[in-house]
This record gives structure tokens, C-alpha cells and sequence, in this order.
């Protein structure tokens, strides 16, 4: 009896933690709509700011249902709504709709360019504070109205979001420096000097179609955007950082043209000061390349040709790093992060400069040393134009 | 006449001690707000300066062998004043029960069910734990070995997948701030989760072969429970770097950063996991000893009788001790340390030296006798 009675109270305990516990926290599927992509714009209205809400329709995506037919239905939606801020266009936007919108699986944010220049620390925080927001999407700049960005249809990609969200994902397998993440971005944007970069994405036009492309880097210095970098520019910043691992250089001398293939380059950085206190940044970087293409080069031999690739090579990494180092030193911003590596290594000396950094950058002296080396002829040695490739 | 009449093993109260102190990970946003990156050399401070401290706890325990807190209150202090001391120690081994259950209400709700009422979480949570005391202290510390295998298992996990986000150049740079922060830290790290091990002192009568094993394995418990705190605490600061001071749960960001191979992501479900079955430890460890203090002051047989009474008391207690979130880590980075201070550093070291000075006393009053 007493045995009975303890196995009904376990079970009457069990079911009710199992029904009381959850039920308050029950999502179900068909009462969200999945938030895939957030783009953020200045409004027309003075002051206000439009939030562009992609909201991917699982039934269109996942193609199931009847074969073809409706293959025209567009898998997404875009949802507009202008507020005095994020939160308060969120707030708009969940009371005019049917559905819950659920952040959680939000996968891009982007930011209108006209929105940066204004800063964009405050939304970064509304994104931030937001319980179901994620710190692993991805910051983007375009150039247009976010909502035009998420209007180009992808031929292969059903969400336009989640296409941005792949093209990242391309764009970091050539280097991680283009693909900038919440979480990076908000610790660079806590450092001092502030600064940071974000991919820009914008539309190309041709003929009949539009297509999406992801090209150049915005730079951000105090929460605020003040210039870009154009896509050779993105390239020597990426060198500079020594983050860039694949992708074509190309090297022009005078008897022909080689296209060099980019292996991962080792880098290493190192400060002197001198008297008054002014830094002078030293960055070597050893280069490892093979070759992808060789153009030209009429009756030489390979030995002949890798030394002058080798030498030519040096220029060419040196020219890309050093035009992007111009630009950030017109911009006066410090995206190499010099400024946070003094505060990591030399923090005392870092002290007496801080204050003056803005004035120092622009006059920063940095002395560039590059080494390469060609690693492989890839697959073939001899090409039919050099001595021995063709019989002559 | 013993109220607790189980006994555990010395390796029980070893893990014992490992787990409880463990489950304290989840609270590092206490200090590493104050600290920021660099939070972990004060941490590593504090556990140096806790070891004598723990020492001490021990020779108080072994001076009294078989006695457990209260019962050494009142050898020492005698009966009206060691029942004061006493009494102040329940109350303090009531609010650590109240506050940690307060936190595991708001973690849960801030992480995984957050339209559900903090009451239900709770109430359910602390059946739990009156079901568990009313076992006695066997089935409390029993599974403090499967929890602290299961916890060290996530930690491992969690690591690899933050492994690409991981940056040394995060915890540069050092000493950069006032020393009044890291004085701070340390302070609030050695009374927030080491001192609180003094409620160890209530359970220490009733482990196997006490007075012999107890240095090493409370020692050792210590240990192990506070690097692996430090093994949390780096890895935070190493994935986060400066925005740690941002999140008031960092733990939690870092592991919904994790990833393992793109598919398995957004890992923060294994927080949860963490974060119930650690706290489920503490609090019921905690609870249990409340009972036994409470038991043990007014010289009841047994402790049964007053659990679901005091469980209801824990429960209103914990919906009053603060008004919210702000005001707790306030209070934890402010006035708590010096409150604990009291109990978990002054008090156990004021009664040692006591004791000792009575036995002094003793000895001289005998040897007077003697030479007379």
C-alpha cells in the first residue's frame, strides 16, 4: 500500500514538473517567423531610423509540397517599419504582425552607409542587450538602402540574407580580415583607438539583372564611418595583418606577367622609439607564393624567370600595403591597430602618446620589409614559351 | 546524540568541496566587470591567500574532533555566547541558500525559459533540494563526483569549440589598472566563492577517518575547485578579451559562440545543463547544512520536521533579499565581501586563536595543579 502510494506520488510529481515547467517558454513553429537577416538605415524622417526585417518562409525553402509550380514564390519576406530606433522599429513591427519575430537565427546585420556616418555604437547595443541576438553574425556596410540590398533575388540562393551570409563565408576563406563578426566588432569598438573595419556590399548592375557583390572595406573610427578602402586597398590590409591566405597577386615585369597564388604569409611586428617618444613601426612579412599563371617570359629559363618574380614580388606586396596605409593615414584612422598593439606591448610608453595619437598617425613612419618565395611551380615547370618548352 | 547518523568518505568530501566551489564559475561577472581582462591575476591572488585560511578551518576542525560548527561555537564561546555566534551563522547559511537560489532563478530565467515565472523555477527546484536533505548527507554529496565529471566534460568541449576565437593578445594588457581594483577582486573572489567552504565546517564530523585525512582532502578539494574556476575564467577572458565587462553572464556568450564543425553551434544549451546540475549541487549542499545548523542550534532530534517549513522561508527570502539584478552585483561587489568577511575569515580564526589560548590555560591550570 505504502509502495503504491510512493509510485503515484513520483509520478504526480514527475508529470507535473514535465507540464508546469515548460509551458510558459512553448515556441512553436508556425507562431514565428525566422529572422534571417536585419538591415539598419537612416529614415527619410529627420532623427529616425528604418529597420529592414528579412523573414525567411520555411515552406517556400525547404521545396516540399507540390513539385515546381510554384517556384516564382519568392522564399522571403521583407519587413520595413521607421522608428526613433531599433528597438522601438522592433516594438512596431512585432505589434503589426501576425507572427513572433525570432532573432535567433538572424545571420547578417547590415548597416546603410549614410546610417554609419551618423555611428552606429547605440544600435550595436540595442543588438547587443537582446537576449536571443547572436554575437556570431555577420557587420556588413552597403552602399544603397539596406532594403534594396535584400530585394536582390540570388540565382542559386532562395534568402537573399542567407546568401549574404555564404558570400562571407567565401569572402573569409581568402582572408579573415573581410569577414568582421558582432563580437569583433564590438571588442574593436571598445578599444582605444577606436577603430574598425567593415566589408562593404553593394549592387552591380548589368544589362538585365542585378547581383550582389561584397567588394572594399568601410572603415569606422569613433562608432562613425569616415572613408573606404577600395578592394587592392582591403588586400594590403589584409597583408598588413598577415591574415591572407588565398587568392591570385599578380606581378608584372619587364619581359612578362606571372599570377601568383598566396599561401598563408608569416608576419611579425616589432616598435622602436625614439627619442621624444614617437613610435616606429617595423612589419616583415615572409611571403610563400605558386605560381598560377606565367605570361610572357619568351626564351627564358626558370631559374631565370623565379628570380625576377621573386624580386618583382616584393614590390608588388610592398605597393598594395603601402597604398593602404596611405589611405588610412589620409583617414587618419589607425585600422592596422598599431595604436592597441602599443597598448598591449609598450603600455607605458603607449600612455605618454595617447593623447597625441591622432596627430602621430598620419606622420607614422613604417618601415616595410618583405621577403617571398616562390614554393612551387604548381603542376607543370616549364611552360611551351621558355627555353626547352618548345622545340626551337 | 548525533543528528546526522550517515557518513561519507573522505574522497565524497574531497569532490564535495570541488563541485560547490565549482559551481561558483557561473558568477565571475562579479568581478570581472571591475577587472575586465585581467581578472584572473587577482583570482589566482585570492587562491593563494585562501589556502592558509582553509588551513586554519581544518586545525579549528581537528582541535574539536567530532564536533561540527555549532558545537565548536559553543566549546569555545560557551553557551550563551557561543549560541549567539551560532545563531548568526544560520542566518548566514540561510542567505547564502536564499541568494544562490535567487541566481539560479534569474540565470534560468535570462537564459533558456524566460516568460516563465522565477517563483515555479524555484519552488520546483527547492522540492528537489528537500527531497535530497531529507536523505541526509549521504544522498546530498553522493553524486558530487558525476557532476564534477559531467562539468568538466563540457568545459573540455567547450574549449575546443571555442578554440579558433581563442587570442592571447586578450589577456595584454597587464596591470594597467588601479591597484584598488585588484585588491577589490581578490577580495570579493576569496570571500564570495572560497570562504563559503566554511559551511564545510558543519559536515566535517561526519567523514570517514576525520581528523587524519581532513587537511589533505579539504585542501585538495579546494584545489581542484578553484583552478577549475580558473581554467572558466581564462577561457572567457581569452575568447571575450575586453567586451567581457559587457555581459553579465560571459560564460553564456562564450558558449553560444562555440562551434564544432558549422553544424553543432549555438552551444548554449550545455550551459544550461552546467548551470542546473552545478547549482543543483550548491544549493542543496547549502540547504542541507542550513538544516543541520538550524537542527543542531535549537537541539531538535532531527531535522526533518523543519524542512519544508524552512524551504518555504528560503523561498520568500529570496524573492526579498534583493529588488534586482543591479542591485545584487552592487551589493556582491560592495558590501557582501565585508559581510562574509565576518563569517567566513574574522569569526573561524577569532574562535581558533580562543581555543587555543584556552588550551594554554588548561595546560598551565594543570601544571599548577600538578607542581602543587
Amino acid at each position: 500500500m505504502k509502495k503504491a502510494l510512493r509510485i503515484i506520488a513520483a509520478a504526480m510529481l514527475i508529470l507535473s514538473s514535465a507540464l508546469i515547467s515548460g509551458c510558459y517558454d512553448i515556441v512553436e513553429l508556425d507562431t514565428i517567423s525566422i529572422v534571417t537577416g536585419l538591415g539598419i538605415d537612416k529614415a527619410d524622417e529627420n532623427g529616425k531610423v528604418q529597420l529592414t526585417v528579412q523573414v525567411g518562409k520555411a515552406d517556400a525553402v525547404g521545396g516540399g509540397g507540390q513539385e515546381g509550380g510554384e517556384a516564382s514564390e519568392k522564399a522571403y519576406q521583407n519587413l520595413d517599419s521607421v522608428d526613433r530606433n531599433i528597438v522601438g522599429a522592433l516594438d512596431k513591427l512585432l505589434q503589426d504582425n501576425s507572427r513572433t519575430l525570432f532573432l535567433h537565427h538572424n545571420q547578417v546585420v547590415i548597416f546603410g552607409e549614410s546610417h554609419a556616418k551618423e555611428g552606429i555604437s547605440d544600435d550595436i547595443d540595442a543588438l547587443m542587450r537582446d537576449l536571443h541576438s547572436h554575437l556570431d553574425v555577420f557587420v556588413l556596410i552597403s552602399e544603397t538602402n539596406t532594403s534594396e540590398i535584400f530585394n536582390v533575388e540570388m540565382e542559386l540562393e532562395k534568402i537573399p540574407s542567407v546568401g549574404i551570409t555564404r558570400m562571407m563565408r567565401k569572402k573569409t576563406e581568402i582572408s579573415e580580415a573581410f569577414g568582421v563578426k558582432m563580437l569583433e566588432l564590438i571588442s574593436k569598438l571598445s578599444d582605444d583607438p577606436c577603430t574598425a573595419v567593415l566589408p562593404i556590399i553593394k549592387q552591380v548592375k548589368e544589362q538585365d539583372t542585378t547581383r550582389l557583390s561584397i567588394q572594399g572595406l568601410a572603415v569606422i573610427k569613433d562608432d562613425k564611418m569616415v572613408g573606404k578602402l577600395t578592394e587592392d586597398q582591403a588586400k594590403g590590409y589584409a597583408w598588413a595583418l598577415g591574415k591572407i591566405k588565398s587568392g591570385y597577386l599578380p606581378v608584372n615585369t619587364d619581359k612578362g606577367t606571372v599570377e601568383l597564388s598566396i599561401k598563408p604569409p608569416s608576419r611579425e611586428m616589432k616598435v622602436s622609439f625614439d627619442k621624444e617618444g614617437i613610435p616606429k613601426i617595423k612589419i616583415g612579412i615572409k611571403a610563400r607564393f605558386i605560381i598560377g599563371q606565367i605570361i610572357g617570359f619568351d626564351g627564358l629559363q626558370l631559374e631565370e624567370i623565379i628570380e625576377m618574380i621573386q624580386k618583382e614580388s616584393v614590390n608588388a606586396v610592398k605597393d598594395i600595403i603601402i597604398s593602404c596605409f596611405k589611405e588610412t593615414q589620409r583617414l587618419n584612422a589607425d585600422i592596422f591597430r598599431f595604436g592597441c598593439y602599443l597598448n598591449k606591448h609598450h603600455n607605458k610608453k603607449w600612455k605618454k602618446i595617447k593623447d597625441k595619437w591622432d596627430q602621430i598617425y598620419p606622420n607614422l613612419e613604417l618601415e616595410l620589409t618583405v621577403e617571398t618565395q616562390i614554393i612551387d611551380t604548381g603542376k607543370t615547370s616549364k611552360s611551351p614559351k621558355m627555353v626547352g618548352g618548345r622545340l626551337a | 546524540m548525533t543528528i546526522e547518523n550517515s557518513r561519507i568518505s573522505a574522497g565524497q568530501f574531497m569532490f564535495s568541496i570541488a563541485c560547490f566551489l565549482h559551481s561558483s564559475s557561473l558568477l565571475t561577472s562579479f568581478f570581472v566587470i571591475i577587472t575586465r581582462n585581467e581578472s584572473w591575476m587577482p583570482f589566482v591572488a585570492s587562491i593563494i591567500i585562501c589556502i592558509p585560511l582553509i588551513v586554519s578551518y581544518v586545525l579549528l576542525s581537528k582541535s574539536y574532533p567530532g564536533m561540527n560548527l555549532i558545537q565548536i561555537n559553543e566549546a569555545v564561546f560557551g553557551r550563551v555566547a557561543g549560541k549567539i555566534v551560532s545563531a548568526l551563522y544560520v542566518w548566514f547559511f540561510f542567505t547564502l541558500t536564499s541568494l544562490n537560489i535567487r541566481d539560479l532563478g534569474t540565470f534560468v530565467n535570462k537564459t533558456t525559459m524566460v516568460k516563465t515565472p522565477i517563483s515555479i523555477i524555484i519552488i520546483l527546484f527547492l522540492l528537489l533540494c528537500v527531497w535530497s536533505a531529507y536523505y541526509g548527507l549521504e544522498v546530498v554529496t553522493r553524486y558530487s563526483i558525476v557532476f564534477l565529471i559531467i562539468s568538466c566534460v563540457i568545459l573540455f568541449i567547450s574549449i575546443i569549440a571555442v578554440y579558433d576565437l581563442i587570442e592571447l593578445d586578450n589577456f595584454l594588457p597587464m596591470f594597467d589598472m588601479p591597484l584598488n581594483n585588484y585588491v577589490q577582486v581578490s577580495h570579493i573572489a576569496s570571500t564570495i566563492p572560497f570562504g563559503e567552504t566554511v559551511i564545510f565546517l558543519m559536515v566535517t564530523p561526519y567523514v570517514d577517518n576525520a581528523p587524519k585525512n581532513l587537511m589533505r582532502y579539504f585542501l585538495g578539494g579546494f584545489l581542484l575547485g578553484s583552478i577549475l574556476i580558473l581554467i572558466v575564467i581564462l577561457r572567457d577572458i581569452s575568447v571575450l578579451g575586453n567586451t567581457i565587462q559587457y555581459f553579465s553572464l560571459p560564460s553564456f556568450e562564450v558558449f553560444r559562440l562555440g562551434t564544432l564543425f558549422q553544424t553543432i553551434s549555438h552551444m548554449e544549451i550545455m550551459f544550461s545543463i552546467l548551470l542546473i546540475v552545478l547549482l543543483y549541487f550548491k544549493i542543496s549542499v547549502l540547504f542541507y547544512v542550513t538544516m543541520l545548523a538550524i537542527a543542531q542550534l535549537l537541539n531538535i532530534r532531527s531535522y526533518r520536521p523543519i524542512l519544508l517549513p524552512c524551504a518555504a522561508l528560503v523561498v520568500v527570502y529570496a524573492f526579498t533579499a534583493f529588488k534586482d539584478v543591479i542591485t545584487h552585483t552592487k551589493t556582491a561587489q560592495e558590501t557582501t565581501p565585508f559581510f562574509w568577511t565576518l563569517f567566513e575569515i574574522l569569526l573561524p580564526v577569532l574562535t581558533l586563536i580562543v581555543s587555543f589560548v584556552k588550551k594554554k590555560a588548561k595546560n598551565k591550570n594543570n601544571r599548577k595543579a600538578v607542581s602543587k
